[in-house]
């Protein structure tokens, strides 16, 4: 594991989605005591509304005067918490699935993987839309319809591993000394696929932080007053191009985070390789 | 020496079961071998790629479900059971993969991986597991830390010696060796080989060796059966069948192997060996045959005698010697 550390720290660009992501976690983490203004999160100061960056305001101020700076950090938090819970539950639908129809042919692999494609042919905003028009809308109902879309890339990421390892010599091995299936399954082709799942996951939280972020911006995601970055694009629409600092830093901060994620997801996927660490010595 | 294995008419249908809209599709991989392995010696099988060595291998494990015939292991009928069962009765038999590198979980430490295979087979004490390891590991000439590296760490003589510890540590009585030497250049190979008849002085260990090269299967096996096709076309001991080969199977991968002496080879055998799916009639070696007549194409040749405990399925054996 350290190695592993040690060689995406070799590598500047994985370096820098890491440094990213760990800045972000931080941000996250101790927002409240960061951030220059804690309380404008649900307070407005319609005095001091769309102001341009200042030295006492970095970012500005928004419609209901707010200072963007402090909300931007404030939204931080719940941008990683959506991302992590999303693919995280679609990790635990999508990775045994995968497994199942992975290893043996049969009806039950035929089942699951035509029921992966089914949802994998679902659209993910019009699924949420429709969600948030039948539940109540809000930051759960798009977590829910996020992680019902986003399963299917776990299952079919870990069911071509799964058929890619079985066939592998070492499985065959392990077979012949007499090792039970499940610990196969799990002991040996789970941890080989691992690195897969890891670059999926990591990938998948800079691609539901965008989506998460658009289904704010579609007015099914967190509702005002939570401070959302997504949210913050739309509400600004109206205030564009004169007040150009509402939308644009919290619309940088998701960008920043969606680079970090996919960044360090390609750096994860040549680092945690065993077979490539040794040619990267 | 009394008989440890014996396989009686064995045969081995690979391919898949018919499905919904796709008919059954087999290949007779082994098809009616019969061998009789003594306890305590190396028994050599040789065969051009694909004739159905390891399929033959992998059939005595209990890996691959035979279609016909019957296998004795010390005397116990351990054939036609469902695979799991099978293996289970035949855990005194072991493989030795081709590729040992591969054969180990990249991810797994080597000592892991040792100590997995006994976890498997019931050793619960951990303080066992280690001590056996670490004897087995000074067995095969490796220093004990080599527990600690991952498989790519290894050169291909120490995998090889790591995958020999991972199956010695069970215990077995017969060890299946899958072309132990290929890929290795020669002076790891003779230091393999070396091992291979220490370890069996040592454990009292009986052979199963797999190999192509004449040259290998020469200096460490006491018995030698040659595969063309899935069958056996002569068996008998390596002394006698590498002086007087009677098939012409036989003499011919010993006039194409190469000499150390510098002389040159003989000529190779014409051609590839046919498919499975297109089995010659009558002698299966009669197309790529010098001796090849017109009963040849006809009529399977039945296994005689050609010296004691020499067996050879050729029409005309006694003509060409």
């Amino acid at each position: 594991m350290l190695t592993a550390l040690r060689h995406l720290l070799r590598d500047p660009v994985a370096a820098l989605g890491l440094l990213i992501v760990v800045f972000a976690l931080f941000v996250a983490i101790f927002a409240p005591w960061i951030a220059p203004r804690p309380e404008d999160a649900f307070e407005s100061n319609i005095m001091l509304r769309l102001r341009p960056p200042s030295a006492e305001f970095p970012f500005g101020t928004d419609d209901l005067g707010r200072d963007i700076f402090s909300r931007v950090i404030l939204g931080t938090r719940s941008a990683l918490i959506v991302a992590v819970s999303v693919v995280l539950a679609a990790i635990l639908i999508g990775v045994p699935i995968g497994l199942a129809a992975g290893w043996r042919d049969g009806w039950l692999s035929e089942v699951l993987m035509r029921v992966t494609d089914v949802f994998l042919a679902v659209p993910q905003l019009i699924l949420a839309l429709a969600l948030g028009q039948l539940l109540a809308p809000g930051l759960t109902t798009a977590m829910v319809a996020l992680a019902l879309t986003y399963w299917p890339f776990f299952a079919r990421t870990v069911f071509a591993e799964t058929r890619r390892l079985r066939g592998a010599l070492f499985v065959d091995a392990l077979a012949g000394i007499g090792a039970h299936p499940m610990r196969i399954l799990l002991l040996h082709v789970l941890p080989n696929a691992a690195p897969a799942v890891l670059v999926r996951a990591t990938i998948g939280m800079g691609f539901t932080i965008l989506t998460a972020a658009l289904l704010g911006f579609l007015g099914v995601g967190a509702a005002p007053p939570t401070p959302d970055w997504g949210l913050a694009v739309a509400e600004a629409r109206q205030h564009l191009p004169d007040a150009w600092w509402y939308a644009t830093f919290p619309g940088l901060a998701i960008m920043l985070l969606v680079l970090g994620f996919n960044l360090l997801g390609d750096g994860l996927r040549d680092a945690a390789d065993p077979r490539l660490r040794r040619s990267r010595k | 020496m009394p008989e440890l294995l014996r396989a009686e008419a064995l045969t081995t249908d690979l391919g898949r079961r018919a499905g919904f809209l796709r008919p059954a599709v087999s290949l007779r991989a082994v098809d009616g071998v019969t061998l009789s392995i003594a306890e305590g010696e190396a028994f050599g099988v040789v065969g051009e790629s694909g004739c159905g060595k390891t399929t033959l291998a992998r059939t005595l494990l209990g890996l691959q479900r035979e279609a016909a015939g019957e296998i004795t292991l010390a005397g116990r009928r351990v054939s036609g059971l469902a695979p799991a069962e099978a293996r289970r009765l035949r855990a005194d038999i072991q493989y030795v993969h081709q590729d040992p590198g591969a054969a180990l979980d990249p991810w797994w430490r080597v000592g892991a991986t040792l100590d997995e295979g006994l976890r498997i087979h019931g050793v619960g004490d951990a303080a066992e597991r280690a001590a056996r390891i670490a004897e087995m590991l000074a067995a095969v000439g490796l220093d004990a830390d080599f527990g600690q590296r991952y498989p790519h760490e290894l050169s291909g003589g120490q995998q090889r010696r790591i995958g020999l510890a991972r199956i010695l540590l069970l215990r077995p009585k017969l060890v299946i060796l899958d072309e132990p030497t290929a890929g290795l250049d020669l002076s790891v190979q003779a230091s393999v080989l070396r091992l291979l008849a220490e370890l069996r002085a040592r454990f009292g260990l009986t052979y199963l060796f797999i190999s192509h090269d004449l040259t290998v299967v020469r200096r460490v096996c006491d018995r030698v059966a040659v595969m063309y096709l899935g069958q056996v076309v002569e068996e008998g001991p390596a002394e006698a069948l590498f002086a007087r080969p009677a098939h012409p199977y036989t003499r011919a991968l010993l006039a194409a192997a190469p000499h150390l002496d510098g002389r040159a080879a003989g000529p190779s055998l014409p051609g590839e060996p046919p498919s499975l799916r297109r089995i010659p009639a009558g002698c299966r070696f009669h197309p790529r045959c010098t001796r090849a007549s017109a009963l040849c194409a006809a009529q399977t040749p039945p296994t005689e005698a050609a010296g004691p405990a020499h067996h050879v399925a050729c029409h005309h054996w006694r003509e060409a010697a």
